[in-house]
C-alpha cells in the first residue's frame, strides 16, 4: 500500500471532517476535507486525489449530482457515504457511478478496508480495461447479480440469496472472469491481507458459493478448481444497466 | 332459520322467482279462461250450423232412409235421436241466451231447448239438447257433443314455468353480480387493508349507496395511512438524527490509545447503533414496499446459516428442503429468519433449522435447547418493545422488536409466527408461510 495515497473527503459536518482527516492520516493516508461541492471543485483544480469520499446529503449540490458530474469528466474512484441507508438510495448511488457506498454510522475500520479495496481495484486493472461500474452483472447464461441490492437471481426471476461472504467472493470472481486466482490473491481482494497458510476459509466459501450457483462440487463446471493454483470462474461477464 | 339462504344471490333469486311465479300463474289462469271462452263460442256456432244442416238433410229424406243417416251421424260423433214429441221439460237457461240461440238457429222451423245429460268433458253451463221439429212433425234431438279440451294444460304450464324459472335465474345472476359488485369490492379492500395501507383507493362509482360507502372507506384509509405515517416519521427521524453523533463517536473512539477502553466503547456504540437500526427496520416493515419475487428458500436458509457461522462461529444445521421457490419479499424474509436464528443462537444451544414444505404452506422451524419462554409470556413476546425479565434479558441487547418484526413480516405475507416450548426443553419458533397466497406477484 502506497503511503502517499491522497484522499479527499466531502462532508458538511465539521466534526466528522476533522475526525476523518485525523483517522485517515493516522492510518497512513494523506487526507484533506472540504464542506461542499463548490469547495470540492476548487480543490480539484489544484490537486488530484486517488479517491473521493463523498457524503450523499450536502448543502447546495447534493452528493449524487456531484458524483455524476465527477464521473462525466474523470476516472476518480468515489466512495459514497449515506445516512439514509434506504435501498433506493443505494441503488441510485451506484447508478450515479459510485464505486462503493457505506451507511452512516459506519465502522471506521470498515471505511479503511473499503478505501483500500477500491484503490487496489483501480490499480489492478489498466484504466481503459476497467469495467464501467454497472448495476447488473450477467454471467453463465442464467445468472444475474444486482450489485445495488446485492441479490443474485436467475433469468427466470428466482432469487438466490447469498451470505455476505458469498457475495464478496462472487464479486471478486466476477471482477476477474476466466482468470485463475490463488488463495492469497482472493484473500487479498477480500480482506486486503496475506492469507494465513492454514486458513481454509476460502475453500469453505468457494464450496458454499458453488452450492448457491448449483455447481456440482465434485465436478464443477462454473467455479472450477485449478489443481495447485487456485480457482477460476469459467464464464464471461456482461455488465448491463438493465436486468434483462 | 336455516331455510333462509345465506348468499344475496340466493335470496334475491328466491324473491324474484317467487314473485314471478305468482304473476305467471295468475296470468296463465286469465289467459286460459279467455281462450276457453272464445273456443266455446266458436264451438257453439259450429254446433248450431250443424244442427240446422242436419235438420234440413233429414227433412229431404224419407222416414225409411233416416235410420241409415242417423247411424252414419252417430258414427261421426253426432248423436241424433228421433222422437214423436219434444221433451216435456225446458232447459233452464236465462231468457236472453235462449232467445239468442233461437235467433242463431233461424225461424224456419220449431225449436225446443231441452235439458240434457252432461256429456263427458262438455262445455260449462247447463247442458242443453237442441230439438228441431221436422217437416213430417217428428222431432230430432241433438244431444250436446263432447267438447275438445283447449289443450293439455298442466303440460303446457310445466314448460312455461320451466322457461320462466330459467330466465329468472339468468337475470338474477346478472342482476346480483351487477348490484353486489361494489359490496364485494369493499369487502376485498377492507380485507387487504392491513397488508397494504397505501393500496389504490376504491373506485367511487356504481349506485349512490355504493358510492358513499366507497368514499367513506377511502377517507378512512387516508386517515389511517396519515396517522401511521406521522408516527413512523417521528420515530424514524429520531433514529436518523442519532446517526451523525454516532458516526462522530465511532471515529473519536478509534482515536483513543487505550485498547481496552476503545473495545468497550465500540461495543457500546454498536449496541446503540443496533437499537436504532432495529427500530428503523421495524418501521420500514410497517411501510414495506419490497416486491414479491420467487425465492430459493434452501439458499436463503443456507446463506443465513453461513452468515451466522462467519460472524458468531456457531454451526447451525438445516434439515429438510423446500420443494419449489416461494413468492416472498427476499430482504424482509431474510431479516425475519435472521432474527429467529439470532435469538436461538443468543439464548439457546444446539440450534437447528427444519424446513417442512407442503402444497399449502412452507414451515420454517428454528429449534433450540435453551430455557424457552414461560408459557404465560409466549403471547406477549410478539408485541413490540416486550422483553423477558430474567433469562432472556436486556444484558444480551435488543429493544424487544425482533419477534415483532418477524410477526409483521409473516403477516405481510399472509403467514404467521408460532412460538412453542419444546417438551424436551428449549423453544421452537415456526414461521408459517402459505403457499396458496392471495397476494400476487408484482
Amino acid at each position: 500500500m502506497s503511503t502517499t495515497d491522497h484522499i479527499l473527503i466531502v462532508d458538511d459536518d465539521r466534526e466528522i471532517r476533522s475526525l476523518l482527516v485525523d483517522y485517515l492520516t493516522r492510518n497512513g493516508f494523506q487526507a484533506d476535507a472540504v464542506p461542499d461541492g463548490r469547495a470540492m471543485w476548487q480543490w480539484l483544480e489544484r490537486q488530484t486525489p486517488q479517491l473521493i469520499v463523498l457524503d450523499l446529503m450536502l448543502p447546495g449540490t447534493d452528493g449524487l449530482t456531484l458524483c455524476r458530474d465527477l464521473r462525466a469528466q474523470s476516472e476518480l474512484p468515489v466512495l459514497m457515504l449515506t445516512a439514509l441507508g434506504e435501498e433506493a438510495d443505494r441503488i441510485v448511488g451506484l447508478e450515479m457511478g459510485a464505486d462503493d457506498y457505506l451507511v452512516k454510522p459506519f465502522s471506521p475500520r470498515e471505511l479503511l478496508a473499503r478505501i483500500k479495496s477500491i484503490l487496489r481495484r483501480s490499480r489492478s486493472l489498466p484504466r481503459n480495461l476497467r469495467p464501467e461500474p454497472a448495476r447488473y452483472l450477467h454471467f453463465a447464461e442464467i445468472w444475474v447479480l444486482d450489485t445495488a441490492t446485492r441479490e443474485l437471481s436467475k433469468r427466470d426471476g428466482v432469487v438466490t440469496p447469498l451470505s455476505g461472504g458469498e457475495y464478496r467472493l462472487l464479486r471478486v470472481f466476477l471482477d476477474h472472469p476466466n482468470r485463475v486466482l490463488n488463495r492469497d490473491q482472493i484473500m487479498d481482494f477480500l480482506y486486503g491481507r496475506e492469507a494465513d497458510p492454514f486458513d481454509r476459509a476460502i475453500d469453505v466459501q468457494v464450496s458454499r458459493l458453488r452450492q448457491r450457483l448449483k455447481d456440482d462440487g465434485r465436478d464443477p463446471q462454473l467455479l472450477k478448481t485449478v489443481r495447485g493454483e487456485g480457482y477460476v470462474l469459467a464464464t464471461t461477464v456482461e455488465t448491463r444497466d438493465r436486468c434483462d | 332459520m336455516r331455510l333462509i339462504p345465506q348468499s344475496l344471490f340466493a335470496r334475491l333469486t328466491l324473491i324474484l322467482i317467487g314473485g314471478l311465479l305468482l304473476a305467471q300463474l295468475i296470468s296463465f289462469a286469465l289467459i286460459h279462461r279467455e281462450r276457453g271462452e272464445s273456443q266455446r263460442h266458436a264451438h257453439l256456432q259450429q254446433r248450431l250450423a250443424r244442427v240446422v244442416a242436419v235438420a234440413e238433410h233429414l227433412d229431404r229424406q224419407r222416414p225409411a232412409d233416416r235410420t241409415h243417416s242417423l247411424a252414419l251421424l252417430a258414427a261421426a260423433g253426432i248423436p241424433v235421436t228421433l222422437q214423436p214429441m219434444h221433451s216435456a221439460n225446458q232447459a233452464l237457461l236465462p231468457e236472453f241466451i235462449a232467445d239468442e240461440l233461437r235467433a242463431s238457429l233461424g225461424a224456419s222451423r220449431q225449436w225446443w231447448l231441452a235439458p240434457a245429460d252432461r256429456p263427458e268433458r262438455g262445455p260449462p253451463g247447463p247442458p242443453v239438447a237442441i230439438e228441431a221439429q221436422l217437416r213430417d212433425g217428428q222431432w230430432a234431438r241433438f244431444t250436446p257433443p263432447p267438447m275438445h279440451s283447449p289443450g293439455d294444460w298442466p303440460e303446457r304450464l310445466r314448460i312455461h314455468l320451466f322457461t320462466t324459472v330459467l330466465a329468472v335465474l339468468l337475470v338474477s345472476l346478472l342482476a346480483v353480480r351487477w348490484t353486489t359488485r361494489p359490496l364485494k369490492q369493499l369487502a376485498e379492500a377492507a380485507a387487504s387493508l392491513p397488508q397494504d395501507l397505501n393500496r389504490a383507493p376504491l373506485p367511487e362509482d356504481g349506485p349512490r349507496e355504493a358510492r358513499q360507502a366507497a368514499q367513506a372507506f377511502n377517507q378512512m384509509q387516508q386517515a389511517l395511512a396519515r396517522l401511521i405515517n406521522e408516527r413512523t416519521k417521528a420515530l424514524s427521524a429520531m433514529s436518523h438524527d442519532l446517526r451523525t453523533p454516532l458516526t462522530r463517536l465511532r471515529l473519536r473512539v478509534e482515536l483513543l490509545d487505550d485498547d481496552t477502553l476503545r473495545q468497550k466503547m465500540t461495543a457500546d456504540l454498536q449496541e446503540m447503533q443496533q437499537l436504532t437500526e432495529t427500530t428503523l427496520d421495524y418501521l420500514r416493515g410497517l411501510s414495506n414496499n419490497e416486491a414479491l419475487r420467487p425465492v430459493d428458500i434452501d439458499s436463503l436458509v443456507d446463506s443465513i446459516l453461513a452468515d451466522v457461522q462467519d460472524s458468531h462461529g456457531v454451526t447451525v444445521g438445516r434439515q429438510g428442503h423446500a420443494t419449489a421457490p416461494l413468492p416472498a419479499r427476499p430482504q424482509a424474509l431474510r431479516r425475519a429468519l435472521m432474527n429467529l436464528i439470532d435469538n436461538a443462537v443468543k439464548y439457546g444451544t444446539q440450534v437447528q433449522v427444519q424446513l417442512d414444505d407442503s402444497p399449502t404452506a412452507l414451515r420454517l422451524h428454528v429449534l433450540d435447547r435453551g430455557t424457552g419462554i414461560p408459557e404465560a409470556d409466549l403471547e406477549r413476546m410478539l408485541e413490540p418493545f416486550q422483553r423477558l425479565e430474567g433469562s432472556r434479558n436486556r444484558d444480551s441487547g435488543g429493544v424487544g422488536l425482533g419477534l415483532t418484526i418477524v410477526r409483521d413480516i409473516a403477516a405481510l405475507q399472509g403467514g404467521r409466527l408460532l412460538l412453542v416450548n419444546r417438551p424436551e426443553g428449549g423453544l421452537q419458533a415456526t414461521l408459517e408461510l402459505p403457499r396458496t397466497t392471495t397476494t400476487t406477484l408484482t
